[in-house]
């Protein structure tokens, strides 16, 4: 029994040795192992849960209470990137992106995730208004005003059923059901007013060279306070 | 240093501060009202004669925080010398030996001086361990046997010495199985040498089981249910304390801390990076493809491999039958550390590849052009691939060109006759990378705690308990310099199950009145039957500060003669020294104090019961009653009297003791045989 596990085990490693006898075999068999044994779905599930964080931050952030933090938002970018993976249809992924890749600086990043949030969810006011904010702040007005002009043909009491209907956005924030409704709606009405109000200076003024468009988007571009909101 | 790192510096501060004044740390008066100091030792590896490197230097004119750093640095650099003899060994080259120690300092286990010291605590003594045991199979001698057996028994000690023991079943196995025939023409040498040395052979039997001692007990108390864990212990189907159920297990899973693309991007967050290495090695690992394999690096592949599916947790199905048919499995749960453990199988590996790689020997130059191809190929493809990933550090890409540089340069015969510059350009090829990656690390250094108590940990008795918010005391470590504790922990309470049962019972803010005083004084008692406790009136009489105390056994020596015929409805708090009660000594495992009240008392020391604890009242002993559910009380008569409250049983402060300075003499002993024969080899 044993000269015959031990003739076994000599002909095993004298073969893998001479036939596979390249590295390349060793790593393509641990890899097709790997492969055939790994459960997918609990590797999903535990980078999922591993990657998720409290949205406090972002809703902080969309509320100026706090200063955009890298690390804070590339732990949401991560989280969020792994999310939009599973979430194929889901708008709110890449649109929490487009957020926090805009808090980063990225805006070429920031206007492809709105994108495609914008795709998704088309009776959204925040994501037309939001990429219009990107646009803006990048210097590209028209872009942005095209945006605006979406935002506010959008349907705002479709806008709060989404924010309210959301699974990703966390309501515990607001702390009760009053406040979240309380604070959605001003917010909302907060964006749409100064949508409108640059729209009409535009469009009285005929066209983006007018003088007073110009002022108010050199103040607006500086301004600190004229940010993408989440909701 | 992070939370988890500055922790390491706080337990061998209280730990080095108590012993250098001569006590052992068996209780810890100030964490969840009072608690064995057992668990906090093990993370320490209290017998490690290293400590005592940390306490030399504290008392020099270095502060605390110097010296934990330079013991600390010193600490891990004796385990990378260690690899490097274990390369030097495996390798046989010191040059490629040279590469390997540096692949390892600039890796991510440097990272666990200052997030998770206990990584190193473990892995020093492991490294030594397989050294040892390398050398000693190939020309058995004593000071190797002593090696050996000394690192062992600082494994033993350590925290958790399951992940070693998981680690060297998984080599033994796969390198018995592939040398079975190099081990068995070694065997009869081996034999021969513990046969002629007997007596140095029971010797190390008796030394290892001996360390094994403390780990046995820990093992055994922790079946008793006086202790809980209750952040880890919950939900898992068995008795011991520190056993889990699988779910908690799996939290501690490589998936997630390590993925895919973090191997090679934003590598300029590096903060908390599991598995950090140079690039260089994924570039060994391209180029290592055309590379014959040899039975080495089969072995330690395959070793490396069986830890990684343990590593993965539930997401292959080896851990789950580990951890239903081997106990062990069920105690560990930071399966992660694993992957620390694994970095010198990697790097042998890498570095074996790397050393094959460079004996190709094109004879051809159709060979020679098709081989500098391949080079070619691989850099390139790695620069896409690099640029791909996205957030790449600048120094990524230099790795990968300066890479090419030298493989190009080695094949092309341009090395030829010189040994200094391939090194050294092989060495910057190492370094390129991780030096931006550790400025990156060390400019980010994110969860910076901010409070090092610099003093000397002297226990100092206090009667009043911090506030539960204002509270965030550990070891000595607390921001408003108090030396004590609420008592409470969030999530993780990490102590006697008595007075964790009594919080989950009564209102918070009910009990943390009640427990925030130390000494509470009673006119009355009341014995409660320990089936039927009703903490609900309990509560009531916390609340209402009622001059009332309940007894919980079956002691039944309380009987209401000399106890005042007119009681006051509240109870008594001492909030300080008075002539009633007056504290005169003082330590972890001890409290001595004067009192003079003028009737008999039931006094109730609220610091949690355990039945170790002794007390004496003017030299005579007396009976320790479980007052108020969680606490120890007991019986004052009136005049003047000297209570002495001490913790523990004198074999184990014999034994803690006796195991000090063992180690301490085991480790000097061996050292002393190293030097004498490196002396004798120079004569």
């Amino acid at each position: 029994m044993f000269n015959f596990l031990k003739d076994f085990l000599k002909n095993v490693t004298h073969s893998m040795l001479k036939i596979g006898g390249f590295s390349w075999a060793l790593y393509l068999a641990a890899f097709l192992l790997l492969s055939a044994i790994l459960d997918q779905g609990k590797i999903q599930a535990r980078l999922l849960n591993y990657f998720k964080v409290p949205m406090d931050y972002l809703l902080d952030l969309s509320a100026a209470k706090v200063l955009p933090n890298e690390f804070q938002l590339r732990e949401q970018i991560r989280y969020y990137e792994r999310l939009a993976q599973y979430a194929l249809h889901q708008p709110e992924p890449p649109y929490l992106l487009g957020f926090c890749y805009y808090y980063l600086g990225d805006h070429k990043k920031s206007i492809e995730f709105y994108k495609k949030a914008v795709e998704k969810a088309p009776q959204s006011f925040w994501t037309y208004y939001n990429l219009g904010v990107v646009y803006f702040k990048s210097g590209q007005f028209e872009k942005a005003l095209s945006s605006w002009r979406k935002a506010k043909a959008v349907d705002l009491r479709e806008t709060l059923r989404f924010v309210f209907a959301s699974v990703f956005f966390e309501k515990r924030y607001f702390g009760s059901k009053e406040n979240l409704i309380l604070a959605a709606e001003l917010n909302l009405k907060e964006a749409y007013d100064q949508c409108q109000e640059i729209l009409m200076l535009c469009d009285a003024q005929n066209g983006l060279s007018s003088l007073r468009f110009l002022e108010r988007a050199r103040v607006l571009q500086r301004d600190k306070n004229f940010n993408p909101k989440i909701f | 240093m992070t939370r988890h790192g500055i922790d390491y510096y706080h337990i061998i501060k209280h730990y080095m501060d108590n012993l250098s004044r001569g006590v052992f740390p068996m209780w810890d008066p100030f964490y969840s009202w009072g608690r064995l100091d057992n668990i906090d030792l093990r993370f320490i590896g209290e017998f490690n004669p290293f400590l005592w490197v940390y306490a030399a230097l504290s008392h020099t004119s270095l502060s605390p925080m110097s010296s934990f750093a330079v013991y600390s640095t010193s600490y891990y650099f004796l385990g990378l010398f260690g690899f490097y003899l274990l390369a030097k060994k495996f390798l046989g080259r010191v040059d490629l030996a040279v590469i390997s120690f540096t692949l390892l300092l600039f890796s991510s286990l440097t990272f666990t001086i200052f997030n998770n010291y206990c990584i190193l605590l473990l892995f020093v003594p492991s490294v030594w361990f397989f050294y040892f045991l390398a050398v000693f199979m190939g020309s058995p001698e004593k000071k190797y046997l002593l090696g050996l057996t000394f690192s062992l028994m600082i494994v033993t000690t350590t925290y958790m010495p399951f992940y070693f023991v998981t680690i060297s079943a998984a080599v033994f196995l796969v390198f018995v199985l592939l040398f079975f025939p190099e081990i068995k023409r070694q065997l009869p040498k081996v034999s021969a040498f513990l046969r002629k040395n007997k007596a140095l052979s029971i010797f190390c039997i008796a030394s290892i089981l001996a360390s094994l001692i403390p780990g046995l007990l820990w093992y055994w108390e922790g079946f008793k249910g006086d202790q809980i864990l209750s952040w880890r212990h919950e939900g898992a189907g068995d008795a011991h304390t520190a056993s889990m159920d699988i779910d908690t297990i799996n939290t501690g899973s490589i998936i997630g801390p390590v993925t895919f693309k973090w191997l090679f991007s934003e590598l300029a967050f590096p903060d908390q990076t599991l598995f950090y290495m140079s690039v260089f090695i994924f570039i060994i690992l391209l180029l290592s493809m055309v590379n014959y394999l040899n039975r080495r690096l089969l072995a330690l592949f395959i070793s490396g491999f069986i830890v990684l599916l343990v590593m993965l947790t539930d997401a292959t199905p080896a851990h789950r039958f580990l951890y239903d048919h081997i106990y062990f499995f069920k105690l560990f749960r930071n399966i992660f550390y694993l992957l620390y453990l694994c970095f010198p199988i990697l790097i042998l590996f890498c570095v074996e590849q790397l050393r094959i790689f460079l004996e190709h020997d094109p004879r051809s130059t159709r060979k020679k052009n098709i081989l500098l191809g391949f080079i070619t190929l691989v850099h390139l493809f790695l620069i896409v691939f690099l640029f791909r990933q996205g957030d790449i550090v600048m120094a990524s890409y230099a790795a990968v060109v300066l890479s090419f540089v030298f493989f190009f340069a080695h094949f092309s015969g341009l090395f030829k006759g010189r040994k200094i510059l391939p090194c050294f350009l092989l060495l910057v090829v190492v370094l390129i990378q991780p030096v931006e990656v550790f400025s990156h690390y060390i400019k980010n250094k994110s969860g910076v705690v901010a409070w090092f108590p610099v003093d000397r940990f002297y226990p100092k008795f206090s009667f009043i308990r911090p506030a539960r918010e204002n509270d965030s005391y550990f070891k000595g470590r607390s921001p408003k310099e108090m030396q004590d504790g609420s008592g409470f922990d969030g999530t993780k309470y990490t102590g006697l199950s008595y007075p964790y049962v009594l919080q989950k019972n009564i209102k918070y803010d009910v009990f943390e009145n009640y427990a925030r005083n130390k000494f509470i004084v009673y006119d009355t008692v009341e014995h409660v039957d320990t089936s039927d406790i009703d903490f609900k009136r309990m509560e009531e009489v916390f609340r209402a500060e009622r001059n009332l105390a309940f007894i919980f056994d079956d002691v039944n020596d309380f009987s209401a003669a000399g106890l005042s015929k007119h009681p006051a409805d509240q109870f008594e708090k001492i909030a300080q020294n008075s002539p009633q009660l007056t504290v005169l000594d003082f330590d972890l495992n001890k409290i001595k104090f004067r009192t003079n009240f003028s009737e008999t008392k039931f006094l109730v020391y609220n610091d949690s019961f355990h039945n170790e604890w002794k007390c004496f009242m003017d030299n005579q002993k007396i009976d320790i009653h479980r007052a108020n559910f969680a606490f120890k009380g007991i019986w004052i008569p009136a005049g003047e009297h000297i209570v002495y409250f001490h913790f523990g049983v004198a074999w184990r402060y014999w034994l803690s003791y006796f195991l000090l300075a063992f180690y301490a003499l085991f480790f000097v002993f061996v050292i002393y045989l190293f030097i004498k024969q490196d002396q004798k080899q120079y004569v």
